[in-house]
């Protein structure tokens, strides 16, 4: 067993994380509430939730429809944040229309596909990944 | 010539419902209930379509845990029995009603018929074979049967463990094949839940397409040309294909649609909760605890108390049944000639639906379908139906656009599986699954009896994973069975991983919980080998 934190996906502005303290980290840190630094990597900013000292989950409210996140684990001594975990990264849904409307299609051969590059209207992008992958 | 397609998709699931411990279990009452109200009666409508020769399409999901219960002797035997029971209290409502209710005497005489016509089919027709039937149906070009997750799982809330993910889209695809004999080329998503994790798994195992939420698609990134009315190709190289927001509202809605029309069959209000104690004791729970029955003799009536409707006329009802179909299919010719306006490619109006709503939940469902079929198929030509991927074999030009993680869940994206009536699961279902793909690594080559203990591990997690917990849970009706299907399956799973590590399976115990959770017999632990 290590301490380590789990996040996942809720909704547009909702994700979960959910940690696992070992009894020596808990000792050591006795009567500190966890501190979660909660890290939206698309914006490159980030902020701190102080937990309670007895929770292990915590339901948290960033804000930000398709941003990536990471949050880290650790307690707060001294005014300095030590790290004690870091979670997987996810990502929160978009909640509106893209207003990317590059058009790009693909002829469907149940599994074996013929790229069609789609000029219709006279937009490209010739480091779009789309495209790339016709070059395998 | 048509200018566009109609793509109806019924999703029939349950969970793995079966409690070979007891006699009676109030759950698998489920699974019984849906054969008698939804799965027999559509049979009933594809075959009399067939025989008459009516051009029709429509696809369906049928899960490998509702297929693993079909195909299961134990239920079979149970099921006829429950219908051998049903058909008696029909018979004693005959004489009852003509004595003491001569209103609801044409419905209980009806309900007499058709209890037994359902035991025809199924003894005489099906040979107690529900999934062979079914299969029949797509052999001839009429069904499509597609595939889901092994369980049901809510794959968005797996992806931290891959192996999870893959596990549950691969045995799912093995029990198709099992069942089949071809390999699937839709998938339904557990919940539509999509998240762009699950591609790479569904794609390497073939799959051609699934299904999502209206704004899965509305919302992909780039802003597909054609909303819902096309498919998009995900960059993992999947189609996907939207629901349609109009006709779903039509159909779905309990206010505002079809269902909720005051003619139709009142569900909540049921003999078993009506009639005189006594009388009714032998057809409800054993310990006395009233329950539906299946004999029903109320309409929906209006917005009154249940104890203000008024009695049910099945006539009447079927003929509402017939002119719903009537205006969905006209409002289809509306939608399809405005939409085909400006594609390259004609429309598609791609209509998922629950198939346990048609029968179970609006009892004249199946004939609403079967009114449905038979006038698009004489009284218009703006639109044919089709299957999904009968849609992309004609039409392989697919716009390229990365799908919006979504669900078909309350608001719409992962929070009726993730809040504080059943966030605590996760934590084990990941542990769970670490621990399973490291014993995986661990035991590569298992014979004999660790590899049955191994095998069965593989069992209960997949058991564990189901999403119909995690929704049980947050809709607040029979939680403690959920919670229960939970914590033993994941008690379980963890005794088989000590027991494995120490090498001290315990082996009357192994034989036991391998007959109670007997799903996917030929499942091969090293399904969950890491993933490189």
């Amino acid at each position: 067993m290590e301490n380590s934190i789990t996040l996942m996906v809720r909704d547009p502005f909702w994700v979960f994380a959910y940690w696992e303290l070992v009894s020596e980290t808990r000792k050591v840190f006795k009567g500190i509430p966890p501190v979660l630094k909660v890290k939206n990597l698309t914006e490159k900013s980030y902020c701190f939730i102080y937990t309670n000292e007895f929770a292990d989950n915590w339901h948290i409210e960033v804000e930000k429809p398709g941003s990536t996140f990471e949050v880290e684990l650790g307690y707060i001594v001294d005014g300095v944040f030590q790290t004690l975990a870091v979670s997987n990264k996810v990502t929160t849904p978009r909640n509106s229309v893209s207003n990317n409307f590059e058009e790009y299609y693909r002829i469907f051969r149940n599994d074996v596909f013929q790229v069609l590059k789609f000029l219709e209207k006279g937009i490209t992008s010739p480091g779009s990944e789309y495209l790339k992958s016709e070059d395998d | 010539m048509e200018k566009g397609y109609v793509s109806l998709v019924l999703h029939a699931h349950l969970p793995y419902v079966r409690h070979p411990e007891h006699e009676f279990f109030l759950e698998e009452k489920w699974y019984y209930e849906a054969v008698t109200e939804t799965y027999i009666p559509l049979i009933k409508v594809f075959d009399a379509l067939i025989r008459e020769d009516v051009d029709f399409r429509i696809t369906m999901t049928l899960t490998p845990t509702l297929v693993s219960l079909m195909s299961d002797e134990l239920i079979q035997k149970r099921y006829k029995h429950y219908l051998e029971k049903l058909i008696e209290l029909s018979e004693k409502e005959v004489e009852r009603t003509r004595l003491h209710q001569p209103e609801f005497h044409d419905t209980a005489k009806f309900y007499r018929s058709l209890f037994s016509e359902v035991y025809q089919i199924y003894t005489d027709y099906c040979k107690g074979n529900l999934v062979g039937v079914f299969k029949r149906f797509q052999d001839s070009g009429h069904l499509e049967i597609i595939t889901s997750a092994a369980t049901h799982g809510f794959l968005p809330h797996m992806v931290q463990v891959p192996e999870a993910v893959r596990a549950q889209i691969k045995v799912g695809i093995d029990s198709y094949i099992k069942h089949f004999g071809k390999r699937p080329r839709g998938f339904w998503l557990p919940e539509c839940a999509y998240t762009s994790e699950l591609d790479e798994f569904l794609k390497k195992e073939g799959i051609s397409y699934y299904i999502l939420e209206t704004h899965g698609v509305l919302f992909a990134d780039p802003k597909p040309k054609y909303a819902t009315f096309a498919p998009i190709l995900s960059p993992g190289g999947v189609a996907a294909f939207g629901r349609d927001i109009e006709s779903s509202k039509q159909v779905w809605s309990a206010t505002e649609g079809y269902p909720g029309d005051y003619e139709y069959r009142e569900f909540y209000r049921d003999i078993g909760h009506d009639l005189d104690f006594d009388y009714i004791k032998p057809y409800i729970h054993p310990d006395g605890i009233r329950i539906q029955t299946g004999i029903k003799y109320y309409k929906i009536t209006g917005k009154v108390d249940l104890k203000d409707k008024q009695p049910y006329n099945y006539k009447r009802a079927i003929s509402k049944a017939e002119k719903h179909a009537g205006n969905f299919m006209f409002n289809r010719e509306h939608q399809i000639r405005y939409a085909s306006g400006g594609m390259d490619n004609p429309p598609i109006v791609l209509c998922p639906y629950d198939a346990e709503l048609f029968g179970h939940w609006w009892f004249e469902g199946p004939k609403w379908l079967e009114f449905l079929f038979r006038k698009a198929s004489k009284d218009q030509n703006t639109f044919k139906f089709i299957t999904p991927s009968e849609y992309l074999d004609k039409y392989p030009k697919i716009q390229i656009c990365s799908p919006n993680p979504s669900s078909w869940g309350n608001k719409g994206y992962f929070e009726v599986w993730l809040n504080k009536n059943n966030d605590w699961i996760y934590r084990h279902l990941h542990q769970a699954a670490r621990k399973m793909v490291e014993l995986t690594e661990r035991f590569k080559d298992a014979r004999g009896l660790q590899r049955d203990a191994l095998n069965q591990a593989a069992r209960e997690l997949l058991l564990a994973q189901s999403s119909d917990w995690a929704f049980i849970m947050d809709s607040g009706t029979m939680v403690e069975y959920a919670v229960k299907r939970t914590k033993d399956h994941i008690y379980r799973f963890n005794k088989l991983y000590e027991d494995i590590v120490n090498n001290k399976i315990d082996e009357n115990w192994l034989r036991n919980i391998t007959y109670l959770d007997n799903i996917f017999p030929d499942i091969d632990y090293r399904v969950y080998q890491k993933k490189s």
